[in-house]
């Protein structure tokens, strides 16, 4: 079932100055319900002002945007309804917290949806759970955690309010490799665990590789690809001209097919990887 | 809505009004307004607008972008000149209603004050249109060097003020994002009474003022691995020099400025 669609979306910046930029060039894609869709470009490919669409902080120039084949730019309520149904996670969401406790901050975004105490403390314990804040933690300034669980505490503050689209920018930007992990099993963890579409924006290979299962690639605001992650790895060529790379494993696993070897084309981890190497040599290839 | 503010911010140019000394620019913006203030009839006046019209015209910077920047003002613009209609009683009666009388004085202060005011724009917002904060800063530090003799910090007083203009886009680029990140969350800054939506400032401003600490500490970190000192003797790498450029400026103001006393004595006073 279609959950999002988007419509010949064009965005410009700058309107009737000097500087005017069209930032979003005629987009056009859909996303089905229980989607795990990445969507990835070079730095300035629009990106960011994409996602700003889906939750009405932007307006297209020209376009739709459908969130269950409803126009969310329609009227102020439509608005206000997309943004408790599709949830936004920022780049560094972790720069908005503001609260005096952990607890008080996740419990913004339920509170602003109108919902009653006990749905609220509901939710903010299952949020916190799930991004694994124990309960002494909620009770801290969300000042004086480190910087990955700010990070977490933040994307909690989102997912308290159970939104049926989950999207986050870069949600692994500028943590140490344990942290990204983490963040990245989290996010998989939440899809498996509650079904629902989560949207996630990178422009790491490696990231998107170990959660997506589609592709939306971005280039100077046009929808340069869409497809499952195999359609979009597959053309290797194309995306490293628009800066963009494949995975490094997947790289190193093409270099060896040149050498003769006989391995799978579409394996984007290391996990991956390793399992389809064990195998090759069971089965005592060729050349080894 | 914020972005649409131009005055403060700097176009660079190559033009004859780029090129002066800031020194020599912001002697010159001081003269200017001084001479505005003096005009006392439409003649000095005029020539005060069509020196005004002329620095924007000099400087090639787009009338179209000047007229934008001055949006903000016209609302102050009309307003002073209303009330100036309303309150002057000078003059012959051009038409009374209820208790409010029009009269040619009032209509001529009304003018004289709303050319007044514009050019008082102009001009001092051409100073920042032509000249880069950090160029400015320098120049004022250099002005007001002679107070170092008084125990005052100058330098250490321009590179504050040199931080705080540098800093200005980047909190206002900085509230649009936390802004965004709290409308996300189902924040309403929109709608509601006033103690709703000073209420609803906090979630924005709160993390506004940690990040503007944590930058003003990793800031202060990093001018120090570089060893600076408020008091250290400098020297600088573009040493400002007055040119032929600023002499004739500096000629030309002073031209004008007699001829506005000359104007203002044989014309007569409408103010």
């Amino acid at each position: 079932m279609t959950i999002l669609e988007a419509k010949n979306i064009t965005y410009k910046y700058g309107v009737g100055t000097p500087f005017q930029i069209t930032a979003l060039d005629d987009i056009s894609f859909t996303v089905e319900k229980g989607d795990m869709l990445a969507i990835i470009g070079h730095t300035g490919s629009g990106k960011s002002t994409l996602i700003q669409h889906f939750n009405a902080l932007l307006k297209p120039a020209s376009g739709q945007i459908l969130l269950y084949g409803k126009d969310i730019n329609e009227s102020r309520d439509s608005a206000r309804y997309a943004r408790f149904k599709i949830g936004l996670c920022f780049q560094y969401p972790e720069y908005q917290l503001f609260e005096s406790t952990v607890y008080k901050d996740i419990s913004f975004g339920p509170m602003n949806m109108g919902l009653d105490k006990n749905e609220i403390d509901k939710r903010v314990r299952t949020a916190a759970e799930f991004v694994g804040l124990t309960d002494a933690m909620l009770q801290k300034s969300p000042f004086d955690l480190s910087g990955g669980e700010k990070r977490r505490a933040a994307i909690a503050g989102v997912m308290a309010m159970e939104p049926e689209i989950l999207i986050m920018d870069e949600p692994a930007a500028g943590l140490d490799p344990r942290g990204r992990r983490k963040i990245l099993e989290l996010i998989k963890a939440y899809r498996e665990k509650t079904g629902r579409t989560v949207i996630i924006v990178s422009h790491s290979m490696e990231d998107v590789a170990s959660v997506a299962e589609k592709i939306l690639v971005l280039n100077h605001g046009k929808a340069a690809m869409y497809g499952t992650v195999d359609e979009v790895f597959s053309r290797a060529e194309e995306l490293r001209e628009m800066g963009l790379n494949i995975p490094q494993i997947t790289k190193i696993f093409s270099e060896l097919n040149k050498y003769g070897f006989n391995l799978s084309k579409s394996t984007y981890t290391v996990k991956q990887a390793e399992k389809e190497l064990l195998e090759y040599f069971h089965k005592g290839a060729p050349g080894v | 809505m914020i972005k649409d503010i131009t005055i403060g911010q700097y176009f660079p140019g190559n033009s004859f009004i780029h090129k002066l000394d800031p020194r020599a620019k912001l002697i010159i913006t001081f003269a200017a307004l001084v001479e505005i203030f003096i005009c006392k009839n439409f003649f000095s006046l005029g020539v005060v607008l069509v020196f005004s019209v002329a620095s924007i015209l000099i400087s090639r910077i787009s009338f179209k972008i000047v007229m934008k920047g001055l949006k903000v003002i016209y609302f102050i613009i009309v307003l002073t000149s209303l009330l100036q209609i309303f309150y002057n009683d000078d003059g012959t009666l051009l038409f009374e209603w209820w208790k409010l009388k029009v009269t040619t004085g009032g209509v001529f202060t009304a003018v004289f004050m709303a050319v007044r005011i514009f050019c008082l724009i102009l001009v001092s917002s051409l100073l920042t249109y032509t000249t880069s904060p950090t160029t400015l800063t320098d120049g004022l530090e250099r002005l007001l060097s002679p107070l170092k003799a008084l125990k005052i910090p100058v330098d250490v007083l321009a590179m504050m003020m040199t931080i705080a203009l540098r800093f200005i886009p980047t909190l206002i680029e900085e509230i649009d994002k936390i802004m965004n990140a709290q409308k996300a969350r189902g924040a309403d800054l929109e709608s509601g009474n006033l103690t709703k939506r000073a209420k609803a400032l906090i979630p924005i401003f709160i993390p506004l003022f940690v990040n503007s600490f944590r930058r003003a500490y990793e800031l202060a970190f990093a001018m120090e691995c570089r060893c600076y000192s408020g008091s250290g003797k400098r020297t600088r790498m573009k040493v400002m020099k007055m040119t032929w450029r600023d002499i004739v400026s500096f000629v030309f103001m002073a031209v004008m400025l007699t001829g506005i006393i000359l104007l203002n004595h044989f014309f007569g006073a409408v103010i």
